[in-house]
């Protein structure tokens, strides 16, 4: 017995040997001017980001990334990640600026760091035709027969919460499931980001439907990055500022969300 | 025993074939419901109006053609070959653990062994998922494998080229390398389970024997057990290599850009669930077909080259 233990003290014994790997706490900036490359965090939304037939990345928040990767004078690196693990994700440092349609709370907050907003969404209900054709919004939608769709960490839960407290409410990780569960007739509605209800509104050709025109919530969008990192947050935050003055900003998301063929 | 008698049992051996001479009456029963079960699937499938079927966009997911006018894999066909690549590895990977520790752990007793125990029942009672998530947000963050990434950067263009090709892109590697590592350990410990049960089945004497001849401790393994112990290990390594296979799908959830990775994309770009899934399925289906086959192929030939002796 005591010659296992003194062999279990000794791999104890490596595991300091490691924590010198550890990278000491520089402006992230600097080192990606150091490296060269901005490896920056998304994650597949229509039309902020997704891919195209290709297999390239297109989108608002791709313009975002390249502009600003080409601004800062290094290579872009997009690293799709799944929705569900993306903050922890970018707290491991596998990338350094998440640009995924954060938006910002106290709790994410206490997490990670954001950027002045360079963004708002619009949470709006998209509903499953058949099954809400004779119930008011959103009046009727609060009873506990009625399920409500969600995409699991997204800004839309604590609104669907306030708003519909009696309702079952259900989690998906990916805006796809979601989609096809709510088309399947699994659910009432589905509470997402402008301007998925109106594309697939176009898109399902009846079976779905945007219940509301006026938006529930208005919601700021922001970057993220790791905490305490004051100086490339500067960076980040005076760059928004300089490219909402120029009005590219505007450009882009009118190129992006009011151009209805784009969503084709 | 003597060997004389292994080469007798299996000099006739040929591989099991799955079509029979003649039909029973069971066997047309089952062949009919089989059959009727499979066409009112498809016919239900098509009759049903909450779906619209979209064959021909799927054709642009798997090849599609570029603004120039050649050919260009689609998304879905980048994640097929992501997949060969990262089952590949981590197959080469577990068998690699595996064969070593399995075949020198047999028998064995002490210390090592309760390493090889340990190791063992650690992986094997994790699920691999948990795993992976440990090794790329713990692990991989403590030993900074993104660094490992950025080094590769600074190595010259053709380098860079050929780690592309036969392993993953920079902005893949980390997640590449993490990938194979755990798929590597998690099924390694199973591999090493049938290796060393593979080698246990041969008889005591067998290694008495070739002690007694003055064998030294690898030629023994390489020359005497192993060669016997082939038999038995390898019908149940084609079945873990398939498994190998199938838990590739795992790195979806560490966003490597596997097939798994690409369906989901390409449901969100598409919305087509049911095609894409189907063709998923398919290239999942193939693959392991794909590989039973190559083991059956080995089997045999392992057993020709033994009857030889």
């Amino acid at each position: 017995m005591k010659k296992y233990l003194i062999m279990f003290l000794l791999i104890l014994l490596l595991f300091p040997l490691h924590a010198s790997t550890q990278n000491s706490s520089h402006s992230m900036i600097n080192q990606v001017i150091q490296h060269g490359v901005l490896r920056v965090g998304v994650s597949s939304f229509i039309p902020w980001a997704m891919q195209d037939k290709n297999g390239e990345f297109i989108g608002f928040e791709i313009d975002l990334a390249e502009r600003l990767a080409k601004d800062l004078g290094v290579t872009l690196q997009l690293i799709p990640t799944r929705w569900a693990g993306i903050i922890p994700a970018l707290m491991a440092g596998k990338f350094d600026i998440l640009i995924g349609g954060i938006c910002p709370s106290t709790e994410r907050n206490l997490r990670v760091n954001f950027s002045i907003p360079y963004d708002y969404a619009l949470i709006e209900p998209l509903a499953f035709a058949e099954k809400t054709k004779n119930l008011r919004f959103p009046e009727d939608f609060n009873n506990d027969n009625i399920i409500i769709i969600l995409r699991s960490g997204s800004s839309a839960i604590p609104v669907a919460k306030k708003l519909f407290p009696k309702a079952t409410l259900r989690y998906f990780d990916d805006e796809a499931i979601a989609l096809q569960d709510l088309s399947s007739g699994n659910a009432h509605i589905f509470l997402t980001s402008a301007p998925l209800p109106e594309i697939e509104e176009a898109r399902s050709k009846g079976c779905l439907k945007k219940l509301t025109n006026a938006p529930l919530v208005r919601q700021p969008i922001s970057f993220a990055i790791r905490k305490g990192d004051y100086d490339s947050m500067n960076v980040l935050d005076t760059w928004i500022r300089i490219i909402k003055e120029e009005g590219w900003l505007a450009e882009r998301k009118n190129y992006w969300f009011n151009n209805k063929q784009r969503h084709k | 025993m003597p060997i004389k008698n292994y080469s007798e049992k299996y000099r006739d051996w040929k591989p099991q074939t799955v079509f029979p001479q003649r039909l029973t009456i069971f066997d047309s029963i089952v062949l009919t419901a089989f059959t009727a079960s499979i066409l009112s699937l498809i016919w239900i499938s098509y009759t049903y109006t909450g779906y619209q079927w979209n064959w021909d966009l799927l054709s642009s997911l798997i090849v599609t053609t570029h603004a120039n006018g050649h050919y260009i894999l689609g998304i879905l066909l980048s994640g097929v070959i992501f997949t060969l690549k990262l089952s590949i590895w981590s197959l080469a990977l577990a068998l690699f653990l595996g064969g070593c520790i399995g075949s020198f752990s047999a028998h064995k007793k002490g210390p090592a062994a309760l390493f090889v125990r340990f190791y063992i029942n650690t992986i094997r009672n994790i699920p691999p998922l948990i795993l992976l998530f440990f090794l790329y947000f713990f692990v991989g963050d403590m030993l900074s494998f993104e660094n490992l990434a950025m080094k590769i950067y600074s190595l010259p263009l053709i380098l860079q080229k050929v780690i592309a090709l036969f392993f993953a892109p920079a902005d893949q590697f980390d997640r590449m390398f993490t990938a194979v590592i755990t798929l590597g350990i998690y099924e390694g410990a199973y591999i090493t389970e049938i290796v060393r049960a593979g080698v246990e089945t041969i008889p005591r004497s067998q290694w008495e024997a070739s002690s007694a001849f003055g064998f030294p401790p690898l030629m023994k393994i390489r020359l005497i057990i192993l060669p016997q112990a082939l038999a038995s290990i390898i019908p149940t390594l084609v079945s873990q290599s398939i498994s190998t296979f199938k838990d590739s799908a795992l790195a979806a959830f560490i966003s490597l850009p596997e097939l798994t990775f690409q369906s989901l994309e390409a449901m969100v770009i598409s919305h087509m669930t049911f095609e894409v899934w189907i063709f998923t399925a398919s290239v999942y289906l193939l693959l392991g077909l794909a590989c039973s086959h190559i083991g059956k192929n080995i089997l045999s030939h392992t057993y020709k080259w033994r009857a030889q002796r």
